[in-house]
Protein backbone atom coordinates (compact mmCIF):
# COMPACT_ATOMS: atom_id res chain seq x y z
CA UNK A 1 0.00 0.00 0.00
CA UNK A 2 2.99 2.35 1.01
CA UNK A 3 4.28 1.17 -2.30
CA UNK A 4 1.31 2.24 -4.01
CA UNK A 5 1.21 5.82 -2.73
CA UNK A 6 4.66 6.20 -3.80
CA UNK A 7 4.08 5.36 -7.06
CA UNK A 8 1.21 7.62 -7.32
CA UNK A 9 3.22 10.62 -6.15
CA UNK A 10 5.88 9.40 -8.28
CA UNK A 11 3.59 9.23 -11.47
CA UNK A 12 1.95 12.56 -9.96
CA UNK A 13 5.58 13.79 -10.35
CA UNK A 14 6.16 12.73 -13.47
CA UNK A 15 3.07 14.32 -14.71
CA UNK A 16 3.27 17.76 -13.59
CA UNK A 17 7.02 17.73 -14.57
CA UNK A 18 6.00 16.92 -18.25
CA UNK A 19 7.11 19.29 -20.79
CA UNK A 20 4.52 21.29 -22.28
CA UNK A 21 3.34 23.45 -25.28
CA UNK A 22 2.23 27.14 -24.52
CA UNK A 23 1.44 29.63 -26.81
CA UNK A 24 3.66 32.89 -25.95
CA UNK A 25 2.90 36.99 -26.85
CA UNK A 26 4.86 40.02 -26.29
CA UNK A 27 4.48 41.59 -22.89
CA UNK A 28 3.40 44.54 -24.96
CA UNK A 29 0.24 42.48 -26.54
CA UNK A 30 -2.83 44.35 -25.36
CA UNK A 31 -4.76 40.87 -25.58
CA UNK A 32 -3.08 39.31 -22.63
CA UNK A 33 -5.79 40.69 -20.25
CA UNK A 34 -8.57 38.91 -22.60
CA UNK A 35 -6.48 35.96 -23.46
CA UNK A 36 -6.76 33.71 -26.70
CA UNK A 37 -8.94 30.76 -27.18
CA UNK A 38 -8.15 27.73 -28.80
CA UNK A 39 -9.68 28.13 -31.60
CA UNK A 40 -8.39 31.75 -32.45
CA UNK A 41 -4.79 30.09 -32.39
CA UNK A 42 -6.00 27.53 -34.26
CA UNK A 43 -7.02 29.95 -37.00
CA UNK A 44 -3.86 32.47 -36.42
CA UNK A 45 -1.70 29.59 -37.28
CA UNK A 46 -3.48 28.24 -40.05
CA UNK A 47 -3.51 31.03 -41.94
CA UNK A 48 -7.27 31.52 -41.52
CA UNK A 49 -6.99 34.69 -39.62
CA UNK A 50 -4.62 37.56 -39.40
CA UNK A 51 -5.77 39.23 -36.06
CA UNK A 52 -5.43 38.97 -32.96
CA UNK A 53 -9.34 39.03 -31.40
CA UNK A 54 -8.78 42.85 -30.77
CA UNK A 55 -8.56 43.36 -34.74
CA UNK A 56 -4.42 44.12 -34.47
CA UNK A 57 -2.32 42.28 -36.64
CA UNK A 58 -1.12 38.49 -35.33
CA UNK A 59 1.98 37.20 -37.30
CA UNK A 60 2.95 33.77 -36.55
CA UNK A 61 6.27 31.93 -36.34
CA UNK A 62 7.09 28.55 -36.23
CA UNK A 63 9.71 25.97 -34.70
CA UNK A 64 11.36 23.96 -37.76
CA UNK A 65 9.88 20.68 -38.91
CA UNK A 66 10.56 17.71 -36.70
CA UNK A 67 10.86 19.83 -33.47
CA UNK A 68 9.53 18.38 -30.93
CA UNK A 69 7.53 21.32 -29.82
CA UNK A 70 6.36 21.65 -32.99
CA UNK A 71 5.23 18.53 -33.13
CA UNK A 72 3.23 18.76 -30.05
CA UNK A 73 1.41 21.99 -30.99
CA UNK A 74 0.21 20.62 -34.06
CA UNK A 75 -1.65 17.69 -32.57
CA UNK A 76 -2.65 19.65 -29.49
CA UNK A 77 -3.73 22.85 -30.96
CA UNK A 78 -4.23 22.35 -34.84
CA UNK A 79 -5.40 19.33 -34.47
CA UNK A 80 -2.89 17.44 -37.43
CA UNK A 81 0.41 15.41 -37.13
CA UNK A 82 3.04 17.41 -38.31
CA UNK A 83 2.80 15.68 -42.00
CA UNK A 84 -0.85 16.86 -42.45
CA UNK A 85 0.45 20.16 -41.18
CA UNK A 86 3.11 20.34 -44.02
CA UNK A 87 1.27 19.11 -46.57
CA UNK A 88 -1.99 21.67 -45.43
CA UNK A 89 0.85 24.84 -46.30
CA UNK A 90 2.30 22.94 -49.39
CA UNK A 91 -1.33 22.90 -50.53
CA UNK A 92 -1.18 26.82 -49.57
CA UNK A 93 2.13 27.59 -50.66
CA UNK A 94 2.82 26.25 -54.05
CA UNK A 95 -0.30 27.39 -55.29
CA UNK A 96 1.13 30.32 -54.45
CA UNK A 97 -1.41 31.89 -52.21
CA UNK A 98 -0.07 31.87 -49.02
CA UNK A 99 2.91 31.96 -47.05
CA UNK A 100 3.25 29.87 -43.89
CA UNK A 101 3.99 31.16 -40.48
CA UNK A 102 7.68 32.58 -40.31
CA UNK A 103 10.08 29.84 -39.24
CA UNK A 104 12.42 30.36 -36.17
CA UNK A 105 15.81 28.14 -35.55
CA UNK A 106 15.02 27.24 -32.04
CA UNK A 107 13.17 28.54 -29.14
CA UNK A 108 15.83 31.31 -28.06
CA UNK A 109 15.46 32.63 -31.08
CA UNK A 110 11.24 32.23 -31.22
CA UNK A 111 11.15 34.03 -27.80
CA UNK A 112 13.67 36.94 -29.11
CA UNK A 113 10.56 37.47 -32.00
CA UNK A 114 7.92 37.02 -30.15
CA UNK A 115 9.72 39.90 -27.37
CA UNK A 116 10.33 41.95 -30.06
CA UNK A 117 6.91 42.54 -31.26
CA UNK A 118 3.41 43.00 -30.24
CA UNK A 119 2.29 41.24 -33.26
CA UNK A 120 4.18 38.19 -32.50
CA UNK A 121 2.61 35.22 -31.39
CA UNK A 122 4.27 31.79 -31.00
CA UNK A 123 4.90 28.71 -28.83
CA UNK A 124 7.85 26.77 -26.97
CA UNK A 125 8.30 24.27 -24.30
CA UNK A 126 7.03 25.34 -20.95
CA UNK A 127 10.37 24.51 -19.11
CA UNK A 128 11.77 27.83 -21.51
CA UNK A 129 9.26 30.01 -20.33
CA UNK A 130 10.64 33.41 -19.11
CA UNK A 131 9.99 36.59 -18.32
CA UNK A 132 10.75 38.33 -21.78
CA UNK A 133 7.40 36.91 -22.89
CA UNK A 134 3.69 36.03 -21.86
CA UNK A 135 1.99 33.30 -21.51
CA UNK A 136 -1.54 33.84 -23.13
CA UNK A 137 -2.54 29.99 -23.60
CA UNK A 138 -1.61 26.63 -21.76
CA UNK A 139 -3.45 23.75 -21.48
CA UNK A 140 -2.60 23.37 -17.73
CA UNK B 1 8.10 72.43 -33.99
CA UNK B 2 10.87 71.23 -36.90
CA UNK B 3 12.51 68.65 -34.41
CA UNK B 4 8.47 67.12 -33.29
CA UNK B 5 8.43 67.10 -37.06
CA UNK B 6 11.32 65.44 -37.69
CA UNK B 7 10.10 62.28 -35.45
CA UNK B 8 6.98 62.29 -36.93
CA UNK B 9 8.86 61.80 -40.30
CA UNK B 10 10.98 59.41 -38.56
CA UNK B 11 8.41 57.17 -37.15
CA UNK B 12 6.35 57.33 -40.51
CA UNK B 13 9.35 55.89 -41.74
CA UNK B 14 9.80 53.42 -39.99
CA UNK B 15 6.16 51.68 -39.32
CA UNK B 16 6.33 50.16 -43.22
CA UNK B 17 9.99 48.69 -42.20
CA UNK B 18 8.43 46.77 -38.68
CA UNK B 19 5.08 45.79 -40.21
CA UNK B 20 7.22 44.24 -43.34
CA UNK B 21 8.96 42.29 -40.38
CA UNK B 22 11.41 39.59 -41.98
CA UNK B 23 11.72 41.53 -44.76
CA UNK B 24 14.00 38.06 -46.59
CA UNK B 25 13.57 35.72 -49.29
CA UNK B 26 11.35 33.03 -48.68
CA UNK B 27 12.79 29.47 -50.30
CA UNK B 28 10.38 26.28 -50.51
CA UNK B 29 10.88 23.35 -52.82
CA UNK B 30 9.02 19.66 -53.49
CA UNK B 31 10.84 17.18 -54.90
CA UNK B 32 9.28 13.99 -56.52
CA UNK B 33 11.13 10.94 -57.58
CA UNK B 34 8.88 8.20 -59.46
CA UNK B 35 9.42 4.43 -60.72
CA UNK B 36 6.75 2.65 -62.64
CA UNK B 37 5.96 -0.42 -64.58
CA UNK B 38 3.00 -0.99 -67.12
CA UNK B 39 2.53 -4.57 -68.06
CA UNK B 40 1.09 -3.93 -71.79
CA UNK B 41 1.77 -1.66 -75.24
CA UNK B 42 -1.56 -1.68 -76.52
CA UNK B 43 -3.25 0.69 -74.17
CA UNK B 44 -2.41 4.25 -73.52
CA UNK B 45 -2.14 5.74 -69.80
CA UNK B 46 -0.84 9.30 -70.58
CA UNK B 47 2.81 8.74 -71.52
CA UNK B 48 3.87 5.65 -69.31
CA UNK B 49 5.78 3.12 -71.48
CA UNK B 50 5.44 -0.62 -71.54
CA UNK B 51 9.21 -2.85 -70.80
CA UNK B 52 11.40 -2.59 -68.31
CA UNK B 53 11.00 -0.47 -64.83
CA UNK B 54 11.52 2.83 -65.58
CA UNK B 55 13.33 5.30 -63.46
CA UNK B 56 13.07 9.33 -62.53
CA UNK B 57 11.20 10.11 -65.93
CA UNK B 58 7.47 10.03 -65.20
CA UNK B 59 6.32 11.23 -61.88
CA UNK B 60 9.47 13.18 -61.25
CA UNK B 61 10.05 16.68 -60.17
CA UNK B 62 12.32 19.34 -59.10
CA UNK B 63 11.22 22.35 -57.91
CA UNK B 64 12.20 25.34 -56.13
CA UNK B 65 9.86 28.66 -55.02
CA UNK B 66 11.21 31.80 -53.81
CA UNK B 67 9.17 34.75 -52.42
CA UNK B 68 10.26 38.15 -51.73
CA UNK B 69 7.86 40.56 -49.69
CA UNK B 70 8.16 44.28 -52.00
CA UNK B 71 6.26 46.24 -49.41
CA UNK B 72 3.55 45.23 -46.49
CA UNK B 73 1.01 44.63 -49.25
CA UNK B 74 3.02 43.46 -52.46
CA UNK B 75 5.44 40.49 -52.94
CA UNK B 76 7.07 38.60 -55.90
CA UNK B 77 6.99 34.60 -56.58
CA UNK B 78 8.95 33.18 -59.07
CA UNK B 79 8.49 28.97 -59.04
CA UNK B 80 10.74 26.72 -61.47
CA UNK B 81 10.31 23.48 -62.18
CA UNK B 82 12.61 20.67 -63.71
CA UNK B 83 10.63 18.28 -65.09
CA UNK B 84 12.34 14.75 -65.52
CA UNK B 85 9.28 13.84 -68.62
CA UNK B 86 11.26 16.64 -70.22
CA UNK B 87 15.19 16.13 -69.84
CA UNK B 88 14.53 18.26 -66.40
CA UNK B 89 14.21 20.93 -68.50
CA UNK B 90 13.61 24.07 -66.41
CA UNK B 91 10.08 25.62 -66.78
CA UNK B 92 8.58 28.69 -65.34
CA UNK B 93 5.26 27.53 -63.47
CA UNK B 94 4.73 30.66 -61.74
CA UNK B 95 6.04 34.20 -61.97
CA UNK B 96 3.96 37.13 -60.16
CA UNK B 97 3.43 40.10 -58.43
CA UNK B 98 0.32 39.66 -55.56
CA UNK B 99 -1.01 42.84 -53.77
CA UNK B 100 -3.49 42.91 -50.78
CA UNK B 101 -5.94 45.32 -52.09
CA UNK B 102 -7.42 44.68 -48.54
CA UNK B 103 -7.26 42.54 -45.70
CA UNK B 104 -9.16 39.50 -47.72
CA UNK B 105 -8.87 40.58 -51.31
CA UNK B 106 -5.41 39.32 -53.06
CA UNK B 107 -4.56 40.46 -56.83
CA UNK B 108 -2.23 38.57 -58.68
CA UNK B 109 -0.51 38.78 -62.03
CA UNK B 110 1.76 37.00 -64.66
CA UNK B 111 2.18 33.55 -64.70
CA UNK B 112 -0.54 31.59 -63.23
CA UNK B 113 -1.77 28.19 -62.96
CA UNK B 114 -5.52 27.66 -64.52
CA UNK B 115 -7.49 26.45 -61.89
CA UNK B 116 -9.30 23.87 -63.58
CA UNK B 117 -9.51 20.91 -60.58
CA UNK B 118 -9.10 20.81 -56.83
CA UNK B 119 -5.59 19.92 -57.33
CA UNK B 120 -4.70 21.78 -59.91
CA UNK B 121 -2.97 24.82 -58.40
CA UNK B 122 -0.64 22.06 -56.52
CA UNK B 123 -1.00 19.50 -59.20
CA UNK B 124 2.78 19.15 -59.07
CA UNK B 125 3.22 18.81 -55.70
CA UNK B 126 3.04 14.91 -54.74
CA UNK B 127 3.44 15.15 -51.33
CA UNK B 128 0.19 17.63 -51.17
CA UNK B 129 -1.99 14.49 -51.62
CA UNK B 130 -2.47 10.89 -51.12
CA UNK B 131 -1.87 10.27 -54.98
CA UNK B 132 1.21 10.15 -56.31
CA UNK B 133 -0.46 12.31 -59.19
CA UNK B 134 -4.44 12.34 -59.96
CA UNK B 135 -6.02 10.21 -62.07
CA UNK B 136 -5.67 11.55 -66.17
CA UNK B 137 -9.26 9.80 -66.13
CA UNK B 138 -9.78 13.22 -64.95
CA UNK B 139 -6.76 15.27 -65.18
CA UNK B 140 -6.84 15.25 -68.72
CA UNK B 141 -6.08 18.80 -69.73
CA UNK B 142 -3.05 19.20 -71.86
CA UNK B 143 -1.81 22.24 -70.40
CA UNK B 144 -2.19 24.13 -66.88
CA UNK B 145 -0.63 27.30 -66.91
CA UNK B 146 -1.20 31.02 -68.39
CA UNK B 147 -0.47 34.74 -68.08
CA UNK B 148 -2.67 36.52 -66.76
CA UNK B 149 -4.61 38.12 -63.73
CA UNK B 150 -6.83 36.32 -60.58
CA UNK B 151 -8.33 38.30 -57.86
CA UNK B 152 -8.93 36.01 -54.94
CA UNK B 153 -11.34 37.32 -52.10
CA UNK B 154 -12.04 35.39 -49.20
CA UNK B 155 -15.23 35.87 -46.53
CA UNK B 156 -16.94 34.26 -43.76
CA UNK B 157 -20.22 32.50 -44.58
CA UNK B 158 -22.32 31.28 -41.56
CA UNK B 159 -19.65 29.17 -39.67
CA UNK B 160 -18.03 28.42 -43.03
CA UNK B 161 -14.84 30.00 -44.89
CA UNK B 162 -15.07 30.62 -48.52
CA UNK B 163 -13.12 31.99 -50.96
CA UNK B 164 -14.20 33.31 -54.45
CA UNK B 165 -11.24 33.20 -57.18
CA UNK B 166 -12.00 35.08 -60.70
CA UNK B 167 -8.93 34.71 -63.43
CA UNK B 168 -8.35 35.89 -66.80
CA UNK B 169 -5.51 35.88 -69.03
CA UNK B 170 -4.23 33.80 -72.52
CA UNK B 171 -1.85 31.47 -73.03
CA UNK B 172 0.92 31.18 -76.09
CA UNK B 173 2.69 28.35 -76.07
CA UNK B 174 3.07 24.74 -77.76
CA UNK B 175 0.46 21.77 -76.38
CA UNK B 176 1.45 18.17 -76.17
CA UNK B 177 -1.40 16.30 -77.55
CA UNK B 178 -0.57 12.25 -77.65
CA UNK B 179 2.97 12.61 -77.51
CA UNK B 180 3.24 15.58 -80.05
CA UNK B 181 3.41 19.33 -80.19
CA UNK B 182 1.26 21.87 -81.99
CA UNK B 183 1.96 25.72 -81.43
CA UNK B 184 -0.85 26.80 -80.01
CA UNK B 185 -2.78 30.19 -78.91
CA UNK B 186 -5.19 30.08 -75.79
CA UNK B 187 -6.81 33.50 -75.97
CA UNK B 188 -9.85 34.82 -73.22
CA UNK B 189 -9.14 31.85 -70.67
CA UNK B 190 -11.94 33.02 -68.61
CA UNK B 191 -12.92 31.54 -65.24
CA UNK B 192 -14.02 31.45 -61.58
CA UNK B 193 -14.05 29.15 -58.67
CA UNK B 194 -16.11 29.20 -55.77
CA UNK B 195 -14.51 27.15 -52.63
CA UNK B 196 -16.66 26.65 -48.81
CA UNK B 197 -14.00 25.17 -45.87
CA UNK B 198 -17.25 23.98 -43.78
CA UNK B 199 -15.49 22.07 -40.57
CA UNK B 200 -14.40 19.05 -42.35
CA UNK B 201 -16.24 19.61 -45.79
CA UNK B 202 -14.16 21.46 -48.81
CA UNK B 203 -16.80 21.91 -51.64
CA UNK B 204 -15.58 23.45 -55.07
CA UNK B 205 -17.48 24.77 -57.75
CA UNK B 206 -15.19 26.16 -60.76
CA UNK B 207 -15.67 27.15 -64.42
CA UNK B 208 -13.23 28.49 -67.17
CA UNK B 209 -13.81 28.90 -70.68
CA UNK B 210 -11.22 29.65 -73.40
CA UNK B 211 -10.52 30.41 -77.41
CA UNK B 212 -8.65 27.43 -78.78
CA UNK B 213 -6.22 28.11 -81.62
CA UNK B 214 -4.06 25.16 -82.68
CA UNK B 215 -1.73 25.24 -85.92
CA UNK B 216 -3.23 22.25 -87.38
CA UNK B 217 -1.06 21.57 -90.77
CA UNK B 218 -2.92 21.08 -93.85
CA UNK B 219 -1.95 20.88 -97.73
CA UNK B 220 -4.14 20.15 -100.10
CA UNK B 221 -1.41 18.47 -101.99
CA UNK B 222 -1.40 16.09 -99.44
CA UNK B 223 -5.02 15.79 -99.71
CA UNK B 224 -4.85 14.72 -103.89
CA UNK B 225 -2.33 11.93 -102.85
CA UNK B 226 -4.23 10.62 -99.95
CA UNK B 227 -7.68 10.51 -102.45
CA UNK B 228 -5.29 8.58 -105.00
CA UNK B 229 -4.18 6.34 -102.70
CA UNK B 230 -7.36 5.77 -101.63
CA UNK B 231 -8.89 4.88 -105.01
CA UNK B 232 -5.87 2.72 -105.78
CA UNK B 233 -6.43 0.93 -102.63
CA UNK B 234 -10.26 0.70 -103.21
CA UNK B 235 -9.94 -0.56 -106.87
CA UNK B 236 -8.08 -3.47 -105.07
CA UNK B 237 -10.92 -4.73 -103.07
CA UNK B 238 -13.80 -6.72 -103.81
CA UNK B 239 -16.36 -5.89 -101.68
CA UNK B 240 -17.74 -2.24 -100.67
CA UNK B 241 -16.51 -3.03 -96.60
CA UNK B 242 -13.23 -4.11 -98.19
CA UNK B 243 -12.57 -0.76 -99.68
CA UNK B 244 -13.19 1.18 -96.96
CA UNK B 245 -11.22 -0.71 -94.96
CA UNK B 246 -8.05 -0.60 -97.38
CA UNK B 247 -8.73 2.71 -98.29
CA UNK B 248 -9.00 4.82 -95.20
CA UNK B 249 -5.58 2.33 -94.52
CA UNK B 250 -3.97 4.10 -97.80
CA UNK B 251 -5.14 7.54 -96.61
CA UNK B 252 -3.84 7.37 -92.82
CA UNK B 253 -0.40 6.05 -94.57
CA UNK B 254 -0.04 9.26 -97.28
CA UNK B 255 -0.62 11.73 -93.95
CA UNK B 256 1.45 9.34 -92.00
CA UNK B 257 4.41 9.61 -94.44
CA UNK B 258 3.44 13.05 -95.07
CA UNK B 259 4.71 14.17 -91.07
CA UNK B 260 0.74 14.75 -90.06
CA UNK B 261 0.04 14.34 -86.51
CA UNK B 262 -2.91 12.91 -85.16
CA UNK B 263 -4.67 16.16 -84.99
CA UNK B 264 -3.66 17.26 -88.34
CA UNK B 265 -4.55 13.88 -89.19
CA UNK B 266 -8.18 14.09 -87.95
CA UNK B 267 -8.90 17.48 -89.47
CA UNK B 268 -7.86 16.05 -93.01
CA UNK B 269 -10.12 13.38 -92.44
CA UNK B 270 -13.20 15.48 -91.34
CA UNK B 271 -13.39 16.81 -94.61
CA UNK B 272 -12.47 13.62 -96.49
CA UNK B 273 -15.05 11.90 -94.74
CA UNK B 274 -17.32 14.33 -94.20
CA UNK B 275 -17.52 15.44 -98.02
CA UNK B 276 -17.78 11.69 -99.16
CA UNK B 277 -20.81 11.48 -96.56
CA UNK B 278 -22.48 14.66 -97.50
CA UNK B 279 -22.11 16.32 -94.75
CA UNK B 280 -22.59 20.09 -94.88
CA UNK B 281 -19.85 22.54 -95.22
CA UNK B 282 -20.85 24.22 -91.51
CA UNK B 283 -20.52 20.93 -89.83
CA UNK B 284 -17.26 20.02 -91.74
CA UNK B 285 -16.27 23.47 -90.88
CA UNK B 286 -16.61 22.81 -87.39
CA UNK B 287 -13.54 20.26 -87.27
CA UNK B 288 -10.82 22.73 -86.87
CA UNK B 289 -9.22 24.33 -84.09
CA UNK B 290 -9.01 28.03 -85.21
CA UNK B 291 -10.87 30.34 -82.87
CA UNK B 292 -12.96 27.33 -80.94
CA UNK B 293 -14.61 27.83 -77.47
CA UNK B 294 -13.68 25.16 -74.73
CA UNK B 295 -15.92 24.89 -71.60
CA UNK B 296 -14.99 23.62 -68.04
CA UNK B 297 -17.36 22.58 -65.39
CA UNK B 298 -15.72 21.26 -62.41
CA UNK B 299 -17.27 20.26 -59.06
CA UNK B 300 -15.76 18.76 -56.28
CA UNK B 301 -16.03 17.78 -52.41
CA UNK B 302 -13.97 16.44 -50.10
CA UNK B 303 -14.33 14.68 -46.43
CA UNK B 304 -11.24 14.66 -44.01
CA UNK B 305 -11.40 14.40 -40.34
CA UNK B 306 -7.68 13.46 -39.97
CA UNK B 307 -8.24 9.76 -40.00
CA UNK B 308 -10.41 9.36 -42.85
CA UNK B 309 -10.99 11.70 -45.89
CA UNK B 310 -13.06 10.96 -49.10
CA UNK B 311 -12.79 12.65 -52.32
CA UNK B 312 -15.44 13.25 -54.77
CA UNK B 313 -14.93 14.79 -58.09
CA UNK B 314 -16.44 15.44 -61.39
CA UNK B 315 -16.01 17.48 -64.63
CA UNK B 316 -17.32 17.99 -68.11
CA UNK B 317 -15.57 19.86 -71.02
CA UNK B 318 -17.35 20.70 -73.40
CA UNK B 319 -16.25 21.46 -77.28
CA UNK B 320 -17.16 23.82 -80.22
CA UNK B 321 -14.65 22.17 -82.01
CA UNK B 322 -15.21 18.90 -83.69
CA UNK B 323 -12.01 17.39 -83.23
CA UNK B 324 -12.49 17.68 -79.42
CA UNK B 325 -15.14 15.31 -78.45
CA UNK B 326 -17.03 16.31 -75.11
CA UNK B 327 -16.20 14.55 -72.00
CA UNK B 328 -17.41 13.74 -68.72
CA UNK B 329 -15.55 12.42 -66.18
CA UNK B 330 -15.28 11.78 -62.62
CA UNK B 331 -13.35 10.17 -59.48
CA UNK B 332 -14.70 9.12 -55.87
CA UNK B 333 -11.45 8.02 -53.43
CA UNK B 334 -11.40 6.94 -50.01
CA UNK B 335 -8.26 7.06 -47.94
CA UNK B 336 -8.10 5.75 -43.64
CA UNK B 337 -4.81 6.78 -42.03
CA UNK B 338 -3.36 4.34 -39.51
CA UNK B 339 -0.93 6.33 -38.04
CA UNK B 340 2.30 6.98 -40.37
CA UNK B 341 0.54 4.80 -42.89
CA UNK B 342 -2.42 5.85 -45.21
CA UNK B 343 -3.85 3.27 -47.26
CA UNK B 344 -6.04 4.71 -50.27
CA UNK B 345 -8.38 3.04 -53.36
CA UNK B 346 -9.82 5.45 -56.18
CA UNK B 347 -12.59 4.65 -58.62
CA UNK B 348 -12.08 7.31 -62.00
CA UNK B 349 -14.03 7.04 -65.43
CA UNK B 350 -13.54 9.35 -68.32
CA UNK B 351 -16.84 9.32 -70.94
CA UNK B 352 -16.21 11.19 -74.36
CA UNK B 353 -20.20 12.39 -74.83
CA UNK B 354 -20.79 12.60 -78.87
CA UNK B 355 -23.76 14.34 -79.41
CA UNK B 356 -26.70 13.87 -81.09
CA UNK B 357 -26.62 15.95 -84.00
CA UNK B 358 -24.47 15.86 -87.29
CA UNK B 359 -21.53 17.30 -85.53
CA UNK B 360 -21.44 13.90 -83.64
CA UNK B 361 -22.63 11.91 -86.49
CA UNK B 362 -19.00 12.79 -88.17
CA UNK B 363 -17.61 12.07 -85.10
CA UNK B 364 -18.58 9.00 -84.81
CA UNK B 365 -17.55 8.27 -88.67
CA UNK B 366 -14.10 9.35 -87.57
CA UNK B 367 -14.25 7.06 -84.35
CA UNK B 368 -13.02 9.56 -82.31
CA UNK B 369 -14.53 9.02 -78.96
CA UNK B 370 -13.02 7.14 -76.33
CA UNK B 371 -13.69 5.44 -72.75
CA UNK B 372 -12.14 4.63 -70.00
CA UNK B 373 -12.07 3.48 -66.32
CA UNK B 374 -9.51 2.99 -63.60
CA UNK B 375 -9.02 1.54 -60.18
CA UNK B 376 -6.29 2.87 -58.20
CA UNK B 377 -4.82 1.43 -54.66
CA UNK B 378 -2.28 2.64 -53.36
CA UNK B 379 -0.09 3.59 -49.83
CA UNK B 380 1.30 6.31 -48.88
CA UNK B 381 3.49 6.09 -45.63
CA UNK B 382 4.96 9.27 -44.29
CA UNK B 383 8.57 8.73 -43.40
CA UNK B 384 9.18 11.65 -41.71
CA UNK B 385 7.84 15.40 -41.18
CA UNK B 386 7.84 16.47 -44.95
CA UNK B 387 8.65 12.93 -46.61
CA UNK B 388 6.42 10.38 -48.19
CA UNK B 389 6.75 7.26 -49.96
CA UNK B 390 4.23 5.92 -51.90
CA UNK B 391 2.91 2.79 -53.53
CA UNK B 392 0.47 2.27 -55.69
CA UNK B 393 -1.20 0.20 -58.18
CA UNK B 394 -3.76 1.18 -61.24
CA UNK B 395 -5.93 -0.80 -63.64
CA UNK B 396 -6.63 1.22 -66.37
CA UNK B 397 -9.23 -0.37 -68.71
CA UNK B 398 -9.62 1.37 -72.27
CA UNK B 399 -13.31 0.19 -72.92
CA UNK B 400 -13.49 2.67 -76.10
CA UNK B 401 -10.28 3.46 -77.78
CA UNK B 402 -11.13 5.64 -81.06
CA UNK B 403 -14.30 4.52 -80.93
CA UNK B 404 -13.46 0.37 -81.33
CA UNK B 405 -13.28 -1.68 -78.05
CA UNK B 406 -10.01 -0.97 -76.37
CA UNK B 407 -7.77 -3.42 -73.78
CA UNK B 408 -6.52 -3.13 -70.38
CA UNK B 409 -3.42 -2.15 -68.43
CA UNK B 410 -2.09 -2.31 -65.47
CA UNK B 411 0.66 0.76 -64.12
CA UNK B 412 2.72 0.12 -61.16
CA UNK B 413 4.30 3.19 -59.06
CA UNK B 414 6.58 4.10 -56.52
CA UNK B 415 7.50 7.08 -55.58
CA UNK B 416 9.73 9.33 -53.22
CA UNK B 417 7.90 12.53 -52.94
CA UNK B 418 9.07 15.64 -49.99
CA UNK B 419 8.35 19.56 -49.35
CA UNK B 420 10.94 21.50 -47.97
Amino acid sequence: MKLFGTLCLLLAISFGARAEVVVIVSINNPNTYTGLEEDEIKRIFLGKSGNFPDGSKAIAYDLPKGDKARMEFSQRYLDKTESQLNSYWSRRVFSGKQQPPKRVKDSTEMKAKVAASKHAVGYINSFDVDPSVVVIHSFK
Amino acid sequence: MRKLLTVSIVTAMSIPVSAVEDNDFSVYGFVNLGVYYKDQAYTTIETYEDGDPTFFENDTMLGLQVSKPLSERTSATVQIIADGENDFHVDTSLAFISHALNENTDLRAGRLRIPFFYYSEFLDVGYAYNWVRPTSDVYSIPFDDYDGVDITHRFSLGDSDAQVQVNSGRRNKDIDLFGENYESQLNRINGISLTLFSGDFTHRLGYQQTEMNLDLRSDPAVDNDALAAYQAAAAQASTPAEASALGTEAILATYSAAGYRRVDTAQAMARFVGNGNGFSADVIDKFDLDKKLARYFNVASTYDNGDFSLVLEATHLKYDSGLLVDNFAWLGGVAQRFGDVTLHATYSTSRDRVPTNSKGDLQKLLKLEGEDKSVTVGIRYDMDAATALKFEATHHDEETNRGVAGRSANLYRAALQLVF
